[in-house]
């Protein structure tokens, strides 16, 4: 089965600074794949890339065949960076989303999701009078507002409390039946019980690629933050050398 | 391109503006302050030079130059909120178009205007007896068309320019207006300009409408050569606009530059 998310050798350069040197990887349907590295190495660069809002340098990048641009209907994202309208309610925000994208039956879309996310006595409330933690679960809602088949999800659980990024995580879970997900995050215990596969990116580079429980045991680390903390230092000291 | 995709952008348009009652103002405010200051104004030049034709070219020229600056700001102002909302991610993340997003700020800019046209036209009537449909509804309504035309262009063209160079040149949005009026003869004949600054007039559509409104008032004349040199300016200044966004964006996503708008 042809992968859903392919990318060969990406390359992404802003002026002087390569922020991506050449990364391949696929995502198969029912996968969830964690991009993990320090800050800067690259993971939202490729994000963005596959959402349609940079473009590359060279390389390759294709989404169901096509260019990222051409799979935008099928695509959704949810970044921690990003807002939706301040001066729009909840609701206002996922319908225009919604007409976006051209979901059918929208009403009951949105409320299937505020009531998944717990917002739904948010519903008309402007989003810019929500807690950090609300405004994530309704970028979350977004996120989903068109049954997306590939979704981006780029530190999307920010600002949520345990009980929340629980059930966040449980949901992202529950979708990867028809969906391939690409995950990134600085919660490691998130990526080891999300990511079916992970790559670790640093520099721009994939320095590699497989599950989280075969990279512990080549580090012969008990945790994935362990082997994160141990592959950010050894960068650290090579960049000091 | 997609009608339920040009709705969805104009739902957001028609949630921002009645949400914000600066938005709502700004229908009424401009131009009712145009109409303020050039009206007592012109009262007072009539009644000293003792021309009544004057109130005709100046509120004439006072209630059509509103349509440029409303067209020009609306689309200018609702892609420049989706930046400062920091929604301009989710959005040119969404399959939204290029011609989707020009055509539905044009679209709800247009809805703005008619607003503002017939608050405009009522004002000047009860407080100056000033009816501008008298030189003709089809007339006014070309000249007005011309106008909007040119401040689509204008505003195509400086979100264009904040795509490639990023929010620090944002005023010129404020500003482009007052630097094309002085060009355009708004408010006097275009032989009153130096002759090298007349050249540089004649670029501007807006010249011709002006001059056909003074034609209008002063010989009852429409010249209809000078209205079609004038939409055949705006056609083609509308391309070159819309290809110049389009690029925009295009080198805005090579750079970064539109994700590095909500950082």
């Amino acid at each position: 089965m042809p992968a859903v998310i392919e990318v060969k050798n990406l390359k992404k350069s802003y002026g002087k600074t390569e922020a991506l040197r050449g990364i391949s990887f696929n995502v198969q349907k029912g996968e969830i794949f964690g991009l993990l590295g320090p800050n800067g190495a690259g993971k939202t660069t490729a994000i963005d890339i596959l959402a349609g809002l940079l473009i590359k340098d060279s390389g390759e990048v294709k989404i169901f065949g096509k260019e990222p641009e051409e799979a935008k209907q099928e695509t959704n994202i949810v970044s921690s960076l990003s807002w939706l309208t301040g001066i729009m309610s909840v609701y206002e925000n996922l319908k225009v989303y919604g007409m976006l994208y051209g979901v059918s039956n929208l009403d009951h879309k949105i409320n299937e999701l505020m009531n998944l996310f717990e917002i739904a006595n948010l519903k008309n409330v402007r989003y810019h009078r929500l807690s950090a933690g609300q405004q994530t679960r309704v970028n979350l809602c977004k996120g989903l507002i068109n049954h997306p088949k590939v979704l981006l999800l780029d530190e999307c659980t920010v600002g949520l409390d345990p009980h929340l990024a629980d059930k966040t995580r449980k949901i992202i879970k529950s979708l990867k039946k028809d969906t391939a997900i690409l995950f990134t995050s600085h919660n490691m215990h998130e990526i080891e019980q999300l990511c079916d596969r992970i790559a670790f990116l640093q520099q721009g580079k994939i320095i590699w690629t497989g599950t989280s429980k075969k990279l512990k045991e080549i580090h012969k680390k008990k945790t994935l933050e362990e082997v994160f903390i141990k592959l950010a230092r050894e960068e650290h000291e090579n960049i000091q050398d | 391109m997609k009608i339920y995709r040009i709705n969805a952008l104009m739902l957001k348009y028609w949630y921002n503006a009645t949400r914000n009652f600066f938005r709502i103002l700004e229908v009424f405010y401009w131009p009712l302050m145009g109409m303020l200051v050039w009206g007592f104004t012109t009262h007072y030049i009539s009644d000293l030079v003792k021309d009544n034709s004057v109130i005709n070219f100046f509120l004439g020229g006072a209630i059509l130059w509103t349509f440029f600056i409303v067209a020009q700001m609306d689309i200018g102002v609702f892609i420049l909120e989706d930046i400062w909302n920091r929604n301009i991610f989710n959005l040119f993340a969404s399959p939204i178009k290029i011609s989707e997003l020009i055509i539905s700020t044009a679209l709800f800019g247009l809805i703005r205007c008619i607003l503002s046209f017939i608050f405009l036209i009522s004002i000047a009537y009860l407080l100056y007896s000033f009816n501008i449909l008298e030189i003709g509804i089809v007339y006014v309504s070309m000249f007005v068309f011309g106008l909007i035309l040119f401040g689509w262009v204008t505003g195509i063209f400086i979100v264009g320019l904040i795509f490639r160079f990023g929010l620090k040149v944002q005023s010129l949005l404020w500003i482009v207006g007052w630097l094309i009026q002085p060009l355009s003869a708004v408010f006097y004949p275009l032989s009153s300009l130096p002759s090298w600054m007349q050249k540089i007039s004649l670029i501007f559509p807006t010249t011709y409408i002006f001059e056909g409104m003074r034609a209008a008032f002063s010989k009852n004349i429409i010249d209809f050569n000078s209205l079609i040199l004038s939409f055949a300016i705006n056609i083609i200044l509308l391309i070159l606009a819309y290809i110049f966004f389009e690029r925009s964006i295009k080198f805005a996503k090579k750079t970064g530059m539109l994700t590095k708008f909500h950082e």
